[in-house]
């Protein structure tokens, strides 16, 4: 195991990773404390190798700048959640258009999500909605999610092109749009 | 006594004095301020990079900007992650993702009529004050503050840097109704031209149209828009103060189920939607209160149909417009 561990970092200090495996192996450094003190000496090795080494080597300098960027103050924020509910990170933004047709995927969902609508953390406030609210209950699985799930971008879209002619700050509504990347968000 | 180099002296002194300390500003020279602000996005040409900044999430983007005669046209990219980007000219907007990911790709019911929805500063004040915050430095650009502060719980506050030169958006904050920042985005750099070239705001040749569905779903391409029927009421009584309908239309129908609805509120400065979609046996879409960033949204089903308000307004406002409508009664068609 400890093997693979040294050879998948071999790897990774090469820079021979694909991409979609090289998210994926950088996680896994950061979470493991052995592996991180043994990238620090490849590099190091690498570096004595090619004559790069500067005059003095701070072997614990990666170590204190994680330090003191974990003592920062965070900036302050909103105290609701980030957590998209019923919209979902961008998995991505569909393709172009053709004449009077647009081809436009904003938020992704996933069936389960679109039809947890009535479930824990987004349950109907019943104190202040209308009584003519409806519950339902939940989807089948075989429900067609993405026929839902392009429903509602398209709603999304719609609105966004209001917003965006009426806002103080148009751009804003379109980099709403397209400004969340796949995964940027964690899901609830 | 007569004392010229007194009276000079005088004159000079009041001449040579900052204009910001010369005179007091009325509240309404920040709504002129503000109008110069949608003039700037409507003329000026610019290529920029601003960061946008949501809860946890940071992003930056590049933007192109063309202004003039022609309309606004503009493209961003995001500058990190998976490229994306978008491109809103000539009335169209198209987006771009990695082909990977296209297959999110759906028809895209869009608003068939002209977009028309200027900013009513006239009808601001009765909802809003706006403040001048003295002065700020954003990409090396000097800027004027205007802080947009609600009157009422009902709505969400703005802050506002603009170039001192054209009034151009350079940074905004958003705050909700508890004074909590939604979100922000502000210019790091920022280059005025001439012209933009027109090249750079055509969509990449990667963007090509996804395909199209065979059958009667093709008709879409070319849909038949009717004007919304009479039937679905808004109660203004019901509504927040000074949220009033813009428009109201039918969007293009898909497949055999009857158009969905749309309708347009403002109260001169936040803009509410209200989907109304008939289920006709499908699974509603949203019960209940969600939010996301800056955007609030409320579902419900009433009379078999998915009522959907979403917009950039705190969540009691959206559950007020939800609760102010009512539906059309059993005489009227659907």
């Amino acid at each position: 195991m400890a093997d693979k561990s040294a050879e998948q970092l071999s790897v990774l200090v090469d820079g021979e990773f694909e991409e979609w495996e090289l998210e994926f192996a950088v996680r896994r450094l950061a979470g493991d404390p052995v592996l991180k003190t043994r990238w620090e000496a490849y590099h190091l090795i690498s570096d004595a190798f090619r004559n790069n080494l500067p005059d003095a080597v701070d072997p614990r300098f990666a170590e204190r700048v994680s330090a003191l960027l974990a003592a920062e103050t965070p900036l302050p924020t909103s105290t609701r959640p980030a957590v998209p509910s019923w919209y979902k990170p961008v998995a991505g933004i569909a393709v172009a258009a053709s004449v009077g047709v647009l081809a436009v995927a904003l938020w992704s969902l996933r069936p389960d999500e679109l039809h947890q609508a009535g479930g824990p953390g987004l349950a109907v406030d019943t104190a202040t909605s209308s009584p003519t609210v409806s519950p339902l209950p939940l989807a089948e699985a075989d429900d067609p999610a993405p026929e839902s799930r392009n429903r509602l971008n398209s709603y999304l879209a719609n609105h966004n092109e209001y917003a965006s002619l009426n806002s103080v700050n148009g751009v804003l509504p379109y980099v709403r749009m397209v400004g969340y990347e796949s995964g940027a968000y964690p899901r609830r | 006594m007569y004392f010229p180099a007194l009276r000079l002296a005088a004159v000079l002194t009041l001449l040579l004095l900052p204009v910001k300390y010369t005179f007091a500003e009325p509240a309404n020279d920040a709504q002129q301020w503000l109008e110069r602000m949608i003039q700037a996005a409507r003329v000026l040409n610019y290529e920029g990079i601003f960061v946008y900044v949501q809860g946890q999430h940071l992003e930056a983007m590049r933007v192109i900007h063309a202004g003039g005669d022609a309309g606004e046209r503009q493209r961003l990219f995001s500058l990190n992650g998976s490229p994306r980007e978008i491109v809103v000219a000539d009335n169209r907007v198209i987006c771009v993702i990695p082909e990977q990911h296209a297959s999110l790709g759906a028809g895209y019911r869009r608003s068939p009529f002209p977009i028309t929805l200027p900013l009513k500063l006239d009808r601001l004040e009765s909802h809003y004050e706006f403040k001048f915050a003295g002065e700020d430095r954003v990409a090396g650009l000097d800027t004027r503050v205007i802080v947009i502060q609600p009157r009422d719980k009902l709505r969400f506050g703005y802050r506002l840097w603009l170039n001192q030169d054209n009034g151009m958006v350079l940074r905004s904050a958003l705050f909700d109704e508890t004074g909590q920042m939604l979100e922000q985005m502000m210019f790091t750099s920022v280059q005025y031209k001439q012209e933009i070239d027109p090249a750079l705001l055509n969509p990449p040749a990667s963007a090509t149209p996804p395909p199209q569905p065979t059958g009667p779903a093709q008709e879409e391409a070319k849909p038949v828009v009717e004007e919304a029927q009479p039937g679905w009421v808004l109660v203004d009584a019901d509504l927040p103060q000074g949220f009033g309908r813009v428009t109201h239309y039918r969007l293009p129908a898909k497949d055999d189920r009857r158009a969905p609805e749309h309708i347009v509120l403002t109260d001169g400065l936040a803009t509410v939607s209200i989907f109304l979609e008939p289920l006709a046996g499908s699974h509603p879409l949203l019960q209940g209160p969600a939010q996301m960033g800056a955007m609030n949204a409320f579902g419900k089903v009433l009379d078999d149909y998915q009522v959907l308000v979403v917009g950039e307004a705190p969540q009691a406002a959206v559950q007020m417009i939800a609760s102010a409508l009512r539906s059309p009664p059993p005489a009227v068609a659907k």
